[in-house]
């Protein structure tokens, strides 16, 4: 139902927010990564995104950036029918990507995000209330606002809170 | 029990340590113009090339550690080792594989050099002729200029003066192709001026002098007896 690809330094946190046990770069890395296995209805990303870099980069906690995934692979890759829900920074530098390789939506920051590698930091949160309004049976928009609509969100400072977009189908359900 | 507690507490105090030492991230690097790195290794250590690749819309360059060759390399391209520029080897011999353009400037008017122009090859160029002025010798070792005529003197003669208040450390000679008088290949072994002399000198004229710190070496070549002088004029 969920795939989970994200930054080895913030295994932890991401996997308390989808429940799932994400596939980390390192050790994956773009030369490594089989793309079938992300392959499900709702992908759920988290790396490093770089405005204007064509790549996202994953984290090991001790200074190093290996790169995780890269535009070129992304859209030889086959996401049709997939929600894709970028946690890291610069998400909507992607959609598009996404976006051609089939996926029917995108969600990304459209700018830096904030994250912490154990608990559940902002982008983390909105993430997660997102995620539960999914499976409630939302769509991707309508699951959004209820997400921002929370009181543990809104609670975060703005600039913490705005930012995400919706790229393609908005009413697009799991 | 004793030691139950022991560990619950333990674990306890390692996560609140863990968690309070989880800060807030921002989760993307730093992009374009930014300062990513203050420093950066490339490489492992391993029998492996490694690279920096300047990916361009039309052309492409990299900087690469050939491992094979043990060679640093510059060159076009993205493949490693192929179409390269220059290749600096392990006793730091460079094999130069491309064009070289020397540092050139056309001169017009009165010229104060200094050590951050050490390479130059001066033009002189001008209607109304002037003086150049080179800098102390002093701490100039390997320093070198050129200086040749691009348009001939008229009116005036074009003059090269030491710095340091005219200190007199210009050695050397000047080879004229015109060898039919007694007076061919002025030498002068303390002079502090050369003089292009206006009216003989032709285009084409030139001076090289290269500095070891004490004094400035010249050689040069003009085409007419007493074309270019040497003088101790103070």
């Amino acid at each position: 139902m969920i795939s989970v690809y994200c930054s080895y330094a913030w295994r932890i946190s991401t996997w308390r927010v989808t429940g799932v046990k994400p596939v980390t770069c390192p050790p994956i890395t773009f030369e490594t990564i089989d793309l079938d296995i992300l392959k499900s209805p709702l992908v759920y990303l988290r790396l490093h995104g770089v405005d204007g870099a064509g790549e996202m980069y994953g984290d090991d906690g001790q200074g190093n950036y290996p790169i995780a995934l890269t535009n070129a692979q992304i859209r030889q890759a086959d996401f049709r029918g997939s929600i894709v829900y970028l946690e890291g920074c610069n998400g909507d530098e992607y959609a598009q990507v996404f976006l051609d390789a089939g996926a029917k939506t995108v969600i990304g920051d459209i700018d830096a995000s904030y994250g912490k590698s154990w608990r559940i930091g902002p982008s983390s949160l909105i993430g997660q209330e997102w995620l539960r309004a999914m499976h409630s049976g939302l769509g991707a928009h309508d699951a959004m606002l209820k997400a921002m609509r929370q009181k543990t969100i809104m609670r975060l400072p703005e600039r913490l809170r705005f930012g995400m977009m919706i790229f393609g189908e908005e009413g697009a359900k799991l | 029990m004793k030691n139950k507690m022991f560990l619950i507490g333990l674990v306890l105090v390692l996560t609140l340590f863990l968690y309070s030492c989880d800060a807030l991230q921002e989760q993307g690097l730093a992009g374009s113009g930014a300062t990513m790195f203050t420093n950066l290794k490339v490489g492992d250590g391993k029998e492996a090339d490694s690279y920096l690749i300047y990916d361009g819309n039309a052309q492409d360059f990299y900087i690469a550690l050939d491992d094979s060759a043990d060679d640093l390399v510059v060159g076009k391209g993205s493949t490693v080792g192929t179409t390269p520029a220059f290749a600096v080897d392990e006793n730091l011999v460079t094999t130069w594989s491309g064009g070289q353009i020397a540092l050139v400037e056309t001169v017009a008017a009165a010229n104060v050099l200094t050590a951050s122009e050490c390479g130059k090859t001066m033009f002189l160029s001008a209607a109304t002729e002037f003086q150049t002025t080179l800098p102390a010798v002093t701490g100039t070792a390997g320093c070198a200029f050129r200086f040749v005529v691009a348009a001939a003197p008229s009116g005036a003669s074009y003059t090269i003066i030491t710095g340091n208040s005219l200190e007199n450390k210009l050695t050397g000679g000047i080879n004229e192709l015109e060898v039919d008088t007694g007076d061919d290949g002025p030498y002068h072994a303390a002079g502090d001026t050369i003089t292009i002399v206006d009216g003989v000198a032709v285009v084409g004229d030139w001076i090289y002098m290269i500095s070891n710190g004490a004094n400035w070496f010249l050689t040069g070549q003009t085409n007419a007896d007493g074309g270019v002088t040497i003088a101790q004029a103070d």
